[in-house]
């Protein structure tokens, strides 16, 4: 619908466009100056011309070339006249225009036979003008010829006077007639000389009134009237063509106006378009160039997503089974807690009556001496006092098997101790953890892995509790301590190091055994990454850890020197 | 007192006249352009251009006979005889109208002429235009001439200009009034002095000697009358205007190369120079010339012959 409508506005635009346009080009300013100055050029040339005409007459032309040129010229002049399409310049309406041209044209064709006409008698007239004296003084050298001399010298004076000015011809006729009159009787030359000078004379006579009344007929047909009357009627036929064009000329100049700031704006659109364009393009190209790239990272970024899933999802596993097991420990914690008291209360009790018992034997002792053999339980009795009396050389012993086994007892509760920690911190979810408590119940479980060989050193500083999840967090601990001691083939320490760092927990656990290979050092996150052989080790210990402590928004690095030793360094924000 | 005043006028216009000489040279070179010069010698030279292909422009204006045929009156188609004599084309380009009787305007109007009268070519332009088409050479050069091929107004033109290129400059009487005063001699000299006494300058004057303005035959002495038997050919321009003035008026025909263009007059009945002039000095001019004067005026005539292509015309 809109694109009909702007064809119907472009359709009209231009149709108008072009409308104005032939309104405005009815006035065809340099055609009529053109005809305005052909009509110039031909009042010149007329002017010329008659200048020619007068001058022939007064012989200072001696050739009619130069008029003869004129009138070509003229010719010419007048077929470019005729050739201008005056309908086209000065519109249908130069009938008037028309007429004077016709009339202009037939008097200036009616002016040039007078011309002609000129041309042939003046060239008589000047012929015997100027052949006159020359007559007479031919008449006057023959003989007999004095009694002439005084007619013949007034015809000559009256005839040349007549030549250039009005004169009576009656005058001159009776000068002519006089002078035949008086040769008649002459000799047959004089006669003839005297019909010659009167021949011409008498030409003189004719073609002298002639050649006036030519002149002023040339004179009267002056065109230059005509043709100031002409260019008057073109300079008012254009002049209201202009009047009629005006308002168009100002509709023509305010419509383009309008169009120029149409096409301005097109433009502009045309060119903001066209960034946009050239700006997509752009961005297509560096797309395309870009897209392998792209789809590369992206890919990375895929896989590395999938890895990260399988890590979660063995992390997953691996929590659900130390949940589970957390579980179990709570459940056997409890069932031996009650046995382990009963028993560890029932030893106490044993040593507390065997000390008591000590003591009676001791006392049986020093009175069996005094006791008889012959009593007859007496020997009987000293044997069993004597049975006793290993028993006390083993005294120190029994006491010390009862403290063994209370100690063993002890190291037991505390096992427990510990495994209930463990479990109950797994079964809560985030608490306040005091660290050092979690480093302990984990060095503990890790105790039997320690034997002989390996020292702990605990440097612990002074360190807030940490929101955390503890049984994850020694799980974390655990591990390490674990890898800690694999670490160490002979003899080594792990030393644990605590201290606050900024708003950072730092647990530092340090062994010197020896150390991670430059070349694994990166992968030793990685899930399933592990270097020990097939069935020890499930490669997930230290990416679970690394997973924890992502979690709990802290962070877990190593540094290692092979062959010195390895340092893990747990770092858990205080704020949580 | 006034007669001497004007015997001072008249003496002062007439050394007027002797400053500046009333003939003029023809120049030596003109501007033509030689492809349609070309064209226009072809279609000159070809008799396809009258009705039974007997007849050229050429024929009657033969080069060699000083641009005329030597005849009276020429000969046209089927060996008829013509109302007029044949006037040489040579200069034909300088004559201020053409036709004795003056009827054309331009030589390309001319061109009409010939090729319609009955007793000349008698064609017309149809029959012309079929003949030339047919050829087609001359498709050709029109088509690379002229945008519209073969066309009246350009056979017109072409010719006309072949008839332009038809001037003969460098006549030793050209070269005597472009300052060699060598190139006549004092006879031939005596003989102008003489031509421009006798008053032949009134008329025959100008660069074309003649040739451009009209003037009545038998000015003083009727020419006609004595003659007897007039023609249609006689009465001149009337036969154009109509007007009794123009009766018996003809274009003064050009000088130039009189020699060789005999016989003279409209009606050719002047067989030698010495005739022509013999029946000029007594019809236009009223007086009968001595035998060695007009001797000398021929011989001065005879100087006006001049070259074409370089080569002096005989």
């Amino acid at each position: 619908m809109n694109k009909i409508f702007t064809n119907i506005v472009t359709v009209l635009s231009v149709i108008l466009l072009i409308f104005l346009y032939q309104k405005t080009q009815l006035v065809d300013t340099e055609q009529h100056n053109q005809v305005i100055s052909t009509l110039g050029t031909l009042k010149q040339l007329e002017a010329v011309w008659i200048n020619q005409v007068l001058h022939s007459r007064l012989a200072l032309n001696n050739n009619y070339d130069a008029m003869a040129d004129t009138w070509i010229t003229l010719e010419t002049t007048h077929q470019r006249w005729q050739d201008f399409q005056l309908k086209r310049i000065y519109g249908e309406n130069i009938a008037h225009a028309e007429y004077q041209k016709t009339a202009y044209l037939a008097q200036i064709t009616k002016r040039r036979e007078y011309i002609e006409q000129f041309k042939s008698v003046n060239a008589i007239l000047s012929n015997s003008v100027r052949y006159f004296p020359t007559a007479v003084s031919e008449l006057m050298r023959l003989e007999d010829t004095k009694l002439l001399v005084g007619d013949v010298n007034a015809l000559l004076s009256a005839v040349l006077r007549y030549s250039l000015l009005p004169e009576k011809e009656t005058q001159i006729q009776k000068l002519i007639d006089n002078l035949q009159e008086k040769g008649a009787l002459s000799e047959q030359d004089i006669r003839s000389q005297i019909n010659i000078i009167a021949s011409h004379a008498r030409t003189i006579l004719k073609y002298r009134p002639y050649i006036d009344a030519i002149l002023e007929q040339i004179n009267i047909l002056s065109t230059a009237q005509k043709i100031d009357l002409l260019t008057t009627t073109y300079v008012n036929l254009q002049d209201a063509r202009l009047n009629e064009s005006t308002p168009y000329h100002q509709m023509l100049m305010v419509f383009s106006g309008l169009l120029l700031l149409l096409i301005l704006f097109i433009a502009y659109r045309l060119r903001v378009s066209y960034t946009a364009l050239n700006r997509a393009n752009q961005q297509l190209k560096t797309a395309n160039d870009t897209l392998e790239q792209r789809v590369t990272e992206r890919t990375r970024i895929l896989s590395h997503t999938l890895e990260q899933l399988k890590d979660s999802q063995m992390q997953l596993v691996q929590s659900e089974k130390m949940a589970s097991l957390g579980q179990m420990v709570a459940g056997l914690v409890h069932e031996i807690n009650t046995p382990l008291g009963y028993v560890k209360s029932n030893i106490q009790l044993i040593q507390t009556i065997f000390s008591n018992l000590k003591h009676v034997l001791q006392e049986y002792r020093a009175l069996i001496v005094n006791i008889p053999d012959h009593i007859s339980n007496g020997k009987k009795l000293k044997t069993q006092i004597e049975e006793f009396d290993e028993l006390k050389e083993d005294d120190s012993t029994g006491e010390e098997l009862l403290k063994d086994a209370l100690y063993g007892l002890k190291q037991i509760f505390e096992l427990v101790i510990n495994l209930k920690n463990f479990s109950r911190l797994d079964l809560s979810n985030i608490s306040k953890v005091d660290l050092h408590e979690g480093l302990n119940s984990s060095l503990l479980i890790a105790k039997h892995l320690f034997k002989n060989k390996i020292t702990i050193n605990k440097q612990y500083g002074d360190i807030p509790k940490v929101k955390c999840a503890p049984s994850q967090i020694n799980q974390v601990f655990l591990n390490l301590l674990t890898n800690a001691v694999q670490a160490i083939e002979n003899k080594g320490s792990i030393i644990i190091t605590t201290r606050v760092k900024n708003d950072h927990v730092l647990v530092l656990i340090q062994d010197n055994g020896k150390g991670i290979p430059k070349k694994v050092l990166p992968k030793i996150f990685d899930p399933f990454f592990t270097t020990k052989d097939i069935g020890e080790g499930t490669g997930m210990g230290l990416s679970i850890s690394y997973k924890i402590l992502q979690e709990h928004g802290g962070n877990i690095e190593v540094t290692s020197q092979e062959g010195k030793g390895t340092t893990f360094t747990v770092s858990l924000p205080t704020g949580i | 007192m006034l007669f001497r005043v004007l015997i001072c006028i008249i003496l002062s216009l007439m050394q007027n006249v002797c400053a500046k000489e009333p003939i003029t040279p023809i120049p030596l070179t003109m501007d033509l352009n030689p492809d349609k010069v070309a064209l226009g010698q072809l279609l000159f030279e070809d008799k396809r251009l009258s009705h039974d292909n007997t007849i050229a422009c050429v024929s009657c204006h033969d080069l060699a006979k000083g641009g005329t045929d030597q005849l009276s009156h020429s000969i046209g188609i089927n060996d008829t005889e013509g109302d007029i004599n044949a006037p040489t084309v040579f200069n034909s380009g300088f004559n201020f109208r053409q036709f004795w009787n003056g009827r054309a305007a331009t030589l390309e109007e001319q061109v009409h002429g010939p090729i319609h009268h009955p007793k000349e070519m008698g064609s017309h332009w149809i029959e012309v235009i079929n003949k030339l088409k047919k050829d087609q050479a001359y498709l050709k050069k029109f088509k690379a001439l002229y945008p519209q091929g073969i066309q009246i107004q350009n056979i017109k033109e072409a010719i006309a200009l072949y008839e332009r290129s038809l001037f003969t400059p460098n006549a030793r009487f050209d070269q005597y009034l472009r300052g060699n005063h060598k190139a006549i001699s004092s006879d031939e000299k005596k003989g102008y002095t003489l031509f421009k006494q006798y008053g032949c300058i009134a008329c025959h004057q100008g660069m074309n000697i003649g040739g451009n303005l009209y003037q009545v035959f038998g000015v003083l002495n009727n020419y006609f009358e004595q003659r007897g038997n007039i023609t249609q050919a006689d009465l001149g321009r009337f036969t154009v205007t109509g007007k009794e003035y123009d009766r018996y008026r003809f274009k003064v025909p050009s000088l130039r190369n009189v020699e060789i263009t005999a016989p003279y007059f409209h009606d050719g009945s002047a067989k030698t120079l010495k005739e022509a002039v013999d029946i000029m000095a007594f019809h236009q001019l009223g007086r009968t010339i001595p035998e060695h004067e007009k001797q000398l005026i021929v011989i001065f005539l005879k100087t006006l012959t001049g070259t074409y292509q370089g080569v002096l015309l005989k």
